[in-house]
């Protein structure tokens, strides 16, 4: 071990125990650790933004494009410079053209991604399940096959019947105005516990890893006292 | 005039970016002229986030509040950070070196934090939820997957023991699938509204 690492190691060491404290309660030292992570998590995405974002795509293209790349940075030199006078109450309005824009192009990639990068793809690869094909290439293993399908649909129903917000008509004042229709409200319950197991596999993945951590942090201290103190 | 200015700017670049998926091969030029800006816009936007923050914890400090021991350190840290990152590089060896050996340490205790607080969290499900067909899948699930991930027991995968543990193990790929179908549905219907001007995010009205 060189001395840089040794003082990273001990730096290390002193941070794990200041964020482990937190078991005992908030305190001094935990909220110490916070702020320097804070701190220092700010600094590098201010570098991170400035290496990769502003000088790539807004001063490389100033400073050294073409004549017709740099009248094309006119509109978001012009968005930019609003958006930061816009941090100034006299000017706040200015604001209003950036962010539009921003909406504006951000909805598109929202309505894009859903349906070309999810709704497409997602489907697509329920339906090919039932592709009578891919049941006759193993045959020993048909009946898994048809069930593992028909499992998928019902329960990608299920879940989407769950996420039904609709309400039918009220035909009676007391009508619970909250209540589904009866055939959703069923279906909703089926899909209720493929949910619930697939929340359930994501704690047991997150679960293992932070529990993970907590055994590398641990056995981390215990190695590094050891080799400061010369034990084995 | 607000009003006006905003709906023409959100409907005039959300359907020309919109169009850039659509028509891939004559709009893709625009498609990437209107994300490269957009890259832009939201980078500054981090940037003047990151400056309010700065900006609070140096008031904290000025006007001697609560907690001002706590910014004084984190601005010194902060601009540590700036100022390596800015002469040395982010490549560079010594400025990696500096960032992992904090965010490692930190992040993977924090994470262990996390491990007993899920835990104590799991076992109070059932106490506020009650026995619902939502916590009796969950519960169900994560024992079952603990014990599958863990190793513990083997199986071959093409014995009937193996094949029924794959099938259990694909389980929440039916849920994961519903509930990622639900949102892009969810975002598309948002998006729709948005470019239709039936909801209004600047809230003006």
């Amino acid at each position: 071990m060189n001395l840089s690492d040794l003082a990273w190691g001990i730096i290390g060491l002193i941070l794990t125990v200041m964020v482990l404290s937190y078991a005992i309660g908030d305190n001094f030292l935990f909220r110490l650790a916070s702020h320097i992570f804070i701190g220092l998590t700010a600094g590098y995405f201010l570098v991170v933004i400035i290496h990769q974002i502003v000088w790539p795509y807004w001063v490389t293209p100033l400073a050294v494009g073409s004549w017709g790349q740099r009248a094309w940075m006119i509109i978001p030199s012009a968005l930019v410079l609003l958006l930061i006078i816009s941090q100034f109450q006299k000017f706040s309005k200015l604001g209003i053209i950036p962010v539009s824009f921003l909406i504006g192009v951000t909805t598109a990639i929202v309505i894009g991604g859903a349906v070309f990068g999810t709704l497409i793809p997602q489907i697509s690869t329920i339906v090919e399940r039932f592709e009578p094909s891919a049941w006759a290439a193993a045959p020993e293993q048909t009946g898994f096959l048809v069930l593992d399908a028909v499992v998928m649909l019902v329960g990608v129903i299920g879940v989407l019947s769950f996420f039904y917000f609709g309400r039918r008509k009220i035909e009676f004042p007391d009508d619970d105005q909250t209540k589904r229709p009866r055939f959703f409200e069923g279906l909703g319950k089926i899909g209720q516990v493929f949910i619930g197991v697939t929340l359930g596999a994501i704690f047991a993945g997150i679960f293992s890893s932070t529990l993970w951590a907590l055994i590398d942090r641990l056995s981390f201290a215990s190695d590094l006292i050891k080799g400061l103190f010369g034990g084995t | 005039m607000k009003k006006i200015l905003s709906a023409i700017i959100i409907i005039a670049t959300g359907l020309l970016t919109l169009a850039g998926y659509l028509f891939r091969e004559a709009l893709s030029p625009v498609l990437a002229l209107f994300t490269d800006w957009a890259i832009l816009l939201i980078g500054i936007a981090g940037i003047l986030g990151i400056g309010y923050l700065l900006r609070m914890h140096i008031l904290r400090v000025a006007k001697k509040q609560k907690g001002n021991f706590y910014s004084i350190f984190l601005i010194i840290v902060f601009l540590l950070t700036v100022i390596s990152g800015i002469t040395l590089s982010p490549q560079s060896e010594y400025f990696k070196d500096m960032i992992l050996n904090v965010q490692i340490p930190v992040e993977a205790s924090l994470l262990g934090v996390v491990a007993i607080t899920l835990l104590y969290t799991s076992l109070r499900v059932v106490r506020i939820q009650g026995w619902t067909p939502l916590s009796i899948g969950f519960l169900s699930s994560a024992l079952i997957m603990l014990i599958l991930n863990s190793g513990l027991i083997g199986f071959k995968p093409d014995s009937l023991a193996g094949r029924i543990a794959g099938f259990i193990q694909r389980m929440p790929v039916v849920g994961a699938r519903g509930i990622l179908i639900g949102m892009a549905l969810g975002g598309l219907i948002v998006g729709l509204r948005v470019l239709l001007l039936l909801d209004r995010p600047l809230g003006e009205d």
